[in-house]
C-alpha cells in the first residue's frame, strides 16, 4: 500500500473512537458486577481484577446497552462520542453481519480498566486492505470538505460513520443518511441560531427537500473523474452547495448520482416517483429561453410604455 | 358631438367570457411565473399554492374557452374573425402605420368600428392566432401535462420534458399579448373609451375621431 501522509493520518484515525477516550467503551473485562448488582456501579468494576482475556459481550453491554446509560458526550476532539449501542441498529450493521459480533473482535485492548484506557486505533484499511485505492480515493476527497477544514473538531471516518451502525448505502433509510449530519447541525454546529428549516428557508420547497432528499444531494457535487463514492465525502458549505434547481432537476442533472441517497434505485422508479424525483419543477428550463421570453416580456413591457408616452406627448403638442 | 352612432357591440356571453378569461390569463401568467421561476419569483406564499392555484384556474379557463367556443360558433359570429379583403397585407401595412405614425397625430383609425367590423386588420390576425392558437396550445398541453401528472394517461418524462417548453414558451406569448391588448386598449376616443364598452357592451362611435 502506497498511500500519501495525510491519507494514512485520516486513515488511523478512522478508529472507533469510542475506546479512544476515557469513560468510553465497553466494560469488556469484567470480573463482573455481581449477579446481585444489576445495575453495576462503576467502583464494582474498577475494584475487579485484570484479566486481560477477551469476555463475552454480555459483560460490555452490561453497560453499553443500558437504558439509563449517558448516551454520548463531546469529546475534546469536538467529536460526539457514543456510549450507548442501540443492539437493533447493531444486529443490522454491516459489521455485525460480517461477524464481528463480539465488542472485543474490534475494541481488543483498553478496555480491561475503568476507565477505559487508550486503545490501540483500528483504521478502515485495517480490516478492508483490499478497498485500499477507494478509501484513498475517498480520503482525497474528505481532505477537501468543510469538515476537514474545521478546526472545531478533529475528523476521521467514524465521526460520520458510527461504526458500531455502519451499512451499505442502498441498505439505510434516509432518516439514518441525513442522522448523520443532523446528529451534529442540529444544534452544536449550527452558528446562525436558526433551524435547519429556517436556514433553508430560502429553498421554495425547503420542506420537502429536507424531508425527501439527503442532504449530500446539495452538499456535495459530482466531480469528473472522480467515483460517486469518492466525491460523496467531499462535503460543501453552503456557499458551495447546489442552489439552481436545475442542478437536479434536468435531464443530465447530478440527480441521478444521488438516487441512491434518496432511497431509490432509478430503474425501480414508477412514473410518479420520476415525476416527483427526476422530472420536477425546473427540469424543464433552458436558461436561454428564460432569458430570450423575459427579454420578449421587457420589450413589450417597455415598447407599450414608450408608444404611450410618446402619444401622450404628441397629443399634447396637438392641444396647444 | 353627437353620440347617436352609439351601437351594441359587445354581447352580455362576450363581456363575461372576456372578463373571466382576463382574470384567469393574468392569474395563470402570475402563478405560472411562480412556478417556472420558482426561487425568485415565489409571490403566492408557496410553490404548492401556486401550482395548485394555477392546476384549478387553468380548468376554470378550458371551460371557459369552450363557451366562448361554442358561443361564436352557434350565433355564427365567428364571422368578425373571418379575414376579408381589407386584411390582407395591405390593410395591415396601413393599421401598422397608423400605429407608427398617424395616432401621433390624431388621425382617425384607418379601419373604425362598424356593427359588421369589430376588429382592424392586424387585431383581427392576432385574435385567430390567439383564440384559434395560443389558447387552444396552451389548453391541450397545459391539460395533458395536468393529466400526466395526475395519472389520467402514463407518464412520460420526454413527453412532459417537450410539452412543458412548449407550454412555456405560449405562456411568453400570452404575456407579451397581456402588455400590448392592455395598453392598445387606450387607444380609444380616451383612453378609457375601450375599457367601457367592454363593461356595457356598447361602441360609440365619435371614438374614431
Amino acid at each position: 500500500m502506497t498511500l500519501s501522509h495525510p491519507v494514512r493520518l485520516l486513515l488511523s484515525a478512522a478508529v472507533l473512537v469510542v475506546f479512544a477516550t476515557s469513560a468510553t467503551a465497553f466494560a469488556e473485562e469484567a470480573p463482573t458486577p455481581p449477579a446481585d448488582a444489576p445495575e453495576a456501579q462503576p467502583e464494582a468494576v474498577e475494584k475487579a481484577p485484570a484479566a486481560p482475556e477477551p469476555k463475552a459481550i454480555d459483560e460490555c453491554i452490561s453497560c453499553h446497552q443500558k437504558p439509563g446509560m449517558k448516551p454520548a458526550y463531546v469529546g475534546d476532539d469536538g467529536v460526539v462520542h457514543d456510549l450507548y449501542v442501540d443492539p437493533q441498529r447493531f444486529s443490522q450493521s454491516v459489521h455485525y453481519k460480517a461477524d464481528m459480533t463480539g465488542c472485543t473482535d474490534c475494541h481488543d485492548t483498553g478496555f480491561d480498566t475503568y476507565p477505559h484506557g487508550e486503545h490501540d486505533k483500528l483504521g478502515c484499511i485495517d480490516c478492508h486492505d483490499d478497498q485500499a485505492a477507494e478509501f484513498e480515493a475517498i480520503t482525497k476527497e474528505t481532505l477537501q470538505s468543510v469538515h476537514y477544514k474545521s478546526d472545531k473538531v478533529t475528523f476521521n471516518c467514524t465521526v460520520c460513520h458510527a461504526s458500531h451502525y455502519m451499512k451499505k448505502a442502498r441498505q439505510m433509510t434516509l432518516a439514518e443518511k441525513n442522522g448523520m449530519c443532523i446528529k451534529c447541525h442540529n444544534d452544536r454546529f449550527n452558528t446562525s441560531g436558526m433551524t435547519l428549516a429556517q436556514r433553508h428557508d430560502w429553498h421554495p420547497l425547503a420542506a420537502l427537500h429536507l424531508n425527501k432528499t439527503a442532504c449530500i444531494t446539495c452538499h456535495t457535487q459530482p466531480e469528473k473523474g472522480v467515483s460517486a463514492i469518492a466525491f460523496k465525502h467531499k462535503i460543501l458549505g453552503r456557499k458551495d452547495a447546489s442552489r439552481d434547481c436545475t442542478d437536479c432537476h434536468k435531464p443530465e442533472g447530478k440527480m441521478l448520482h444521488y438516487l441512491i441517497d434518496i432511497g431509490e434505485e432509478p430503474t425501480l422508479l414508477s412514473d410518479e416517483e420520476l415525476l416527483n424525483q427526476l422530472y420536477l419543477t425546473g427540469s424543464t428550463r433552458i436558461p436561454a429561453l428564460d432569458i430570450l421570453g423575459l427579454l420578449l416580456l421587457a420589450a413589450a413591457f417597455a415598447g407599450t410604455l414608450g408608444h404611450g408616452a410618446l402619444r401622450a406627448l404628441a397629443a399634447m403638442r396637438r392641444s396647444k | 358631438m353627437s353620440t347617436e352612432k352609439r351601437f351594441y357591440l359587445v354581447t352580455v356571453i362576450e363581456r363575461l367570457w372576456h372578463w373571466i378569461h382576463a382574470a384567469c390569463i393574468v392569474l395563470l401568467v402570475l402563478t405560472g411565473f411562480n412556478i417556472h421561476f420558482a426561487e425568485t419569483f415565489n409571490i403566492f406564499g408557496s410553490f404548492e399554492t401556486a401550482v395548485t392555484a394555477h392546476n384549478i384556474i387553468g380548468l376554470v379557463v378550458t371551460f371557459d374557452f369552450a363557451l366562448w367556443f361554442a358561443y361564436t360558433l352557434f350565433t355564427r359570429r365567428y364571422s368578425f374573425y373571418v379575414p376579408i379583403k381589407d386584411d390582407m397585407p395591405a390593410g395591415m401595412i396601413k393599421q401598422a402605420m397608423f400605429y407608427m405614425l398617424g395616432i401621433f397625430q390624431g388621425k382617425p383609425h384607418p379601419f373604425p368600428v362598424t356593427p359588421k367590423r369589430k376588429f382592424n386588420p392586424l387585431q383581427k390576425w392576432t385574435y385567430v392566432g390567439i383564440m384559434f392558437g395560443l389558447i387552444p396550445l396552451m389548453i391541450v398541453t397545459g391539460l395533458y401535462l395536468y393529466f400526466m401528472v395526475t395519472g389520467v394517461v402514463a407518464f412520460n418524462g420526454m413527453h412532459a420534458y417537450v410539452l412543458s417548453i412548449i407550454h412555456y414558451i405560449g405562456a411568453i406569448f400570452a404575456g407579451f399579448f397581456l402588455f400590448v391588448h392592455v395598453y392598445l386598449a387606450t387607444t380609444g376616443h380616451t383612453p378609457l373609451t375601450l375599457f367601457a364598452t367592454m363593461i356595457h357592451g356598447y361602441h360609440d362611435h365619435e371614438e374614431e375621431h
